[in-house]
């Protein structure tokens, strides 16, 4: 008899006890794979969806001047949060003509951004969408794609769910819009888009950048999104189109983010809210344990007169003590592995449904086990000291 | 069993002491007990209840140590062995036979008797055929594979003497062996005890309150009150055929 078959043993005889302690640990276990998991699932979505599409670009927005920063260089640290909001744009379709004429071979393209205030009404219906002004090389840099008609045209093009929403299935192109108080006919109809991050392409109706300017008696455009000639390059091309924006713009009253930073934004995010939770489901793996060592107290005093058979036929107290380590770290374990296989199939099915490329990972079973062993022997030493400290010579003495 | 000097006891003790507590409420359980068993012999230890029988006993067992006095097994003494030393001589050396039985309820027959050897981390080949053995001198080897449950009271104790004899031990202490047992039973493993004693020369110390089992040993000490009382031998002494119970199907 090895001391796993003896645990082992004893565990299978007190099958329902054993199982109902092991809940603990297969609730916590499984809690914590399930949400590291599916964090895990929606990184990688994100990365494997947006960085294709937006890895190379490089977006200018408005900024303070570089003396209002205090030097600070983090765009998204207390200097720059101030930055994301109410900074009155400065950026011109001429800086858009002179980064488009940079002629550099990193920076490929560059187009202005306008977001026009206003809503689309169509026979009454007014979808809350967005309305940007683009210029035309914009949907390319989005790898947008007309599924109806055309982009290079000048009527609106629309993106995918807005056209759902306003003509449902019927016929887009052609049919005329208005945007405020004025009207336009649809030109294009976008095939369904992802985009990049922050962007959301199939809800957004797209008109020519001059126009746009027009509408909305804007001078200047919001935002500059430029095009490295590969995700390689982007550092190169932010250098370029730096150095031209600096000759407008004396003050250096943008910011320059490229479309990593942005990413890696999100990704960081996301493991911060993934290791949140994480750590507020490994709670209940600390309830479990607890529940560990209440049993295994209960099991001691019960096993009182085994332990102390076992004392006298020579047993050492670091053979109790190992016994009933070995107990209450195989129960963790079985509730780990358990618990694991539990979280495989949720994740699964939870992957599925939400369509993210979750699931267990050998990182997140590995680390399921040996917290369950570590908290199967964190929980257990106090009773199996307990029981390897006992010395019933009197419980052998009576029947 | 063991070379020690023909002169020297196997067990050896030289007013042993035991109290319990401090001060006003001091419990003498034994007063300079002094008591020499010599290897072989079958001594039954008798005394009314609160007589420091159960003191002695656990300091026979090496589950409790003197408070005075000095105990010596084969010459060893014993008074100064660590935990894990006493851990080591109990189960090998020094055996035990309890009035409970004891046998692990969820081991087989060849399991119990091989545990002693595990914790004594003999290897498996020479504990089963150790265990074997032990089974076939108590007539109990048709047992092996069963589980305590199935067996009967008198079987039972077998196993378990099977078990305390396996190792090879020094002393062989038997604590009321006979108490949970039927007459027919009790006689059985009262002459089991017997015959181990007369073929192997293992040393046993039988502690009971029943004169009429006392009388299966060899000699007979009292207790009374923690102090040794008398010692003398047994003069009608019960045999048991052997044929009957090494030989019996009980």
């Amino acid at each position: 008899m090895n001391t796993l078959a003896i645990a082992w043993d004893s565990i299978w005889h007190h099958r329902s006890r054993s199982i109902l302690t092991a809940l603990g640990v297969i609730i916590g276990v499984f809690a914590v794979v399930t949400l590291t998991s599916l964090g895990g699932g929606v990184k990688t979505f994100v990365n494997q969806k947006f960085a294709g599409i937006g890895a190379n670009l490089i977006t200018v927005s408005p900024g303070l001047p570089h003396n209002h920063l205090n030097g600070s260089s983090h765009h998204f640290g207390p200097g720059g949060a101030k930055a994301f909001t109410s900074i009155p744009s400065t950026l011109t379709v001429a800086d858009v003509k002179a980064l488009n004429h940079s002629h550099h071979r990193d920076l490929v393209s560059a187009t202005g951004i306008v977001t026009v205030p206003d809503l689309i009404t169509y026979h009454r219906k007014s979808p809350s969408a967005s309305i940007m002004g683009v210029s035309s090389s914009y949907y390319s840099m989005q790898h947008l794609i007309a599924a109806q008609g055309s982009v290079a045209r000048s009527g609106i093009v629309l993106g995918h769910s807005l056209a759902h929403s306003l003509f449902g299935k019927g016929h887009a192109l052609g049919r005329v819009i208005s945007v405020g108080s004025k009207t336009f006919s649809v030109s294009g109809v976008l095939a369904s888009a992802l985009g990049a991050p922050g962007f959301h392409p199939n809800n957004t109706a797209y008109l020519p950048l001059n126009t746009a300017l027009s509408l909305s008696g804007q001078r200047y455009v919001s935002e500059i999104i430029l095009a490295a000639s590969s995700p390689q390059s982007v550092a190169h091309a932010v250098t370029t189109a730096n150095h031209i924006l600096a000759s407008h713009h004396p003050s250096h009253n943008y910011r320059i983010i490229t479309s990593q930073e942005i990413l890696k934004t999100v990704t960081n995010t996301t493991s911060v809210i993934t290791d949140f939770l994480a750590g507020i489901a490994g709670i209940s793996l600390l309830v479990g344990g607890i529940g560990i060592m209440n049993i295994m107290l209960v099991t001691v005093s019960e096993r009182f007169r085994e332990i102390g058979i076992r004392k006298a036929l020579g047993a050492r107290n670091a053979d109790i003590l190992v016994q009933f380590l070995t107990e209450s770290v195989l129960l963790a374990v079985i509730g780990g592995l358990v618990g694991t296989m539990f979280s495989g199939v949720a994740t699964h099915f939870v992957a599925k449904a939400v369509g993210i490329p979750a699931g267990l990972t050998v990182s997140a079973v590995v680390t399921a086990v040996l917290f369950s062993i570590a908290v199967g022997a964190v929980f257990g030493v106090l009773p199996a000291m307990r029981a390897a400290r006992l010395m019933p010579a009197e419980a052998l003495r009576t029947e | 069993m063991t070379n020690e000097m023909p002169t020297m006891p196997q067990i050896q003790l030289s007013n042993l002491s035991r109290r319990y507590g401090e001060g006003e409420s001091t419990v003498h359980a034994l007063r300079n007990v002094t008591l020499n068993i010599k290897a072989g012999e079958m001594v039954a230890l008798m005394g009314p209840s609160g007589s420091g029988k159960s003191s002695l006993m656990n300091i026979l067992g090496l589950f409790d140590r003197p408070t005075g006095g000095g105990f010596t097994l084969a010459g060893e003494d014993m008074t100064r062995l660590t935990p894990r030393q006493q851990a080591s001589f109990r189960g090998r050396r020094i055996a035990f036979v309890f009035q409970g039985i004891h046998l692990l309820p969820r081991l087989t027959a060849l399991h119990n008797v091989e545990l002693p050897m595990a914790y004594a981390r003999i290897t498996s080949s020479q504990r089963r055929r150790a265990a074997v053995d032990a089974l076939e001198q108590l007539d109990v080897i048709s047992l092996r594979d069963r589980y305590p449950s199935q067996m009967s009271g008198g079987q039972a104790q077998r196993v378990a003497i099977a078990r305390a004899i396996a190792p090879g031990p020094d002393l062989l202490l038997a604590d009321e062996p006979t108490g949970a047992l039927d007459r027919k039973s009790g006689a059985l493993v009262l002459g089991a005890f017997q015959a181990l004693h007369q073929q192997t020369g293992v040393t046993i110390v039988l502690v009971t309150h029943d004169p009429y089992v006392a009388q299966h040993a060899e000699r007979i000490v009292y207790l009374e009150d923690g102090q040794l009382v008398n010692d003398e031998a047994v003069t009608d002494r019960v045999l048991v055929d052997s044929s009957t119970s090494l030989g019996g199907s009980s």
